[in-house]
């Protein structure tokens, strides 16, 4: 009986092989077909989700932390949590609820260990305004993106998410309390309180 | 993509090389019913059977908790919003407690009362299953229902033993030392989870 190849031996590929067209099919498919073939044991669709939402989950980090250091972490602590906690992923839901709620879990644990560190610094303004090239809705005065950032930071944790999720991320109220495993009564109150807040604290000058 | 996601990406795809396929939750969930519900039962059997005070009313009550201990165990643990069952459980253990108090004589005075005997050997029962809990719901974000729940049914291994061998009959005894220690297990299983670093922040 002869030995077979090790890898990287003379009959292992030099160069990286294009992509096959089942890697092609894979990056096609939908999250959540990506995610039941992750949990059966394929590495390759994990790539891909990772590729497909590491930046949206950063994006999500720096609006709820307002620190690009801290919302580099939560993006390893989110695709940590989605591998480690894989067999949690329910058959039949929507993945990137799912995701934006581990997230979400994610800045709240790392506020609650980190509260100094996160709150404070110019990196926190930066990191926020970083994320405003995408948004449509808010104003281009900067003195009032400073106000909404502040407003939007004196919230209380449930709200800010609420708001955050629903009102910059696009996520609708149903999705959000899938995500969160919460009522969606319960989500549309948060938001509903949230905004009222808003209002309050900006004087009506800008309304999600 | 940046430099500081493109080594994130590297350690993911490590772990994920290292952990494998995916692990259901119901084995979880089905490791901390089974410990809850042997532990109760076995405590129980492990003394000696002469010493049960058997009656209808006090299996009917040590059956509701073994219910609650298993089924508690299990939804605790389920992922998705469960919250309908979740307040269900709190129910039946309401409900179990309710049981234990009525079905204690009023007229009898405790002979106990002081002996914290009985509310510490009910503590211990439920220290294992207890333990087991934490460590299974330390493996997701920390929820403060699923860790009441998961207490009620930690607790009420500590139940099943006591209704069917505790020999005080007296409503202060079986409302204090039983159905308080019951309590106390939820409250701490509450405390403890929010003191645990979770290994996983998914809901």
């Amino acid at each position: 009986m002869f030995p077979r190849p090790a890898v990287g031996c003379i009959f292992a590929p030099l160069k990286p092989a294009a992509p096959s067209k089942r890697n092609e099919s894979v990056e096609l498919e939908n999250d959540e077909a990506l995610m039941e073939q992750y949990c059966a044991g394929n590495q390759r669709p994990l790539e891909v989700i990772f590729d497909r939402h590491s930046q949206g989950i950063r994006r999500l980090a720096c609006r709820l932390l307002r620190n690009q250091a801290s919302a580099d972490d939560v993006v390893q602590a989110t695709f940590l949590s989605v591998v480690r906690s894989s067999g949690r992923f329910r058959h039949g839901a929507r993945f990137q609820p799912w995701l934006y709620a581990i997230a979400t879990n994610a800045c709240r644990d790392l506020r609650r260990r980190n509260r100094s560190e996160v709150l404070s610094g110019d990196d926190g303004i930066a990191a926020f305004e970083a994320t405003q090239d995408v948004d449509q809705k808010l104003p281009t005065d900067p003195g009032l993106r400073k106000q909404i950032q502040a407003a939007i930071e004196a919230l209380p944790d449930a709200q800010r998410e609420a708001i955050v999720l629903s009102k910059f991320e696009g996520l609708s109220y149903a999705e959000i309390a899938q995500g969160f495993g919460l009522s969606e009564s319960a989500i549309k109150v948060r938001a509903h309180r949230g905004i009222k807040e808003l209002k309050r604290l900006l004087a009506g000058a800008w309304e999600p | 993509m940046t430099p500081a996601l493109a080594q994130v990406r590297v350690r993911v795809m490590a772990e994920a090389r290292r952990q494998g396929i995916a692990r259901p939750w119901w084995r979880d969930a089905v490791l901390f019913s089974v410990c809850a519900v042997i532990t109760g039962i076995g405590s129980a059997a492990l003394v000696n059977t002469d010493a049960f005070i058997g009656s209808r009313t006090r299996f009917a009550v040590a059956a509701l908790a073994v219910l609650v201990s298993s089924l508690g165990a299990i939804v605790a643990i389920r992922p998705g919003s469960g919250a309908i069952l979740r307040k269900t459980l709190v129910g039946a253990a309401l409900v179990c407690a309710l049981a234990i108090a009525l079905t204690a004589d009023r007229s009898r005075l405790p002979t106990s009362i002081g002996n914290v005997g009985c509310a510490a050997m009910e503590l211990l029962i439920a220290a294992i299953p207890l333990i087991v809990g934490i460590l299974v719901l330390s493996r997701f974000a920390p929820h403060a229902e699923r860790a009441v729940v998961a207490g009620l049914a930690a607790g009420s291994a500590g139940i099943v033993h006591l209704t069917m061998v505790c020999p005080d009959t007296s409503l202060a005894h079986v409302g204090v030392c039983h159905v308080g220690s019951l309590l106390l297990v939820a409250c701490l299983a509450l405390a403890v989870r929010h003191r645990v670093p979770t290994s996983s922040h998914a809901p």
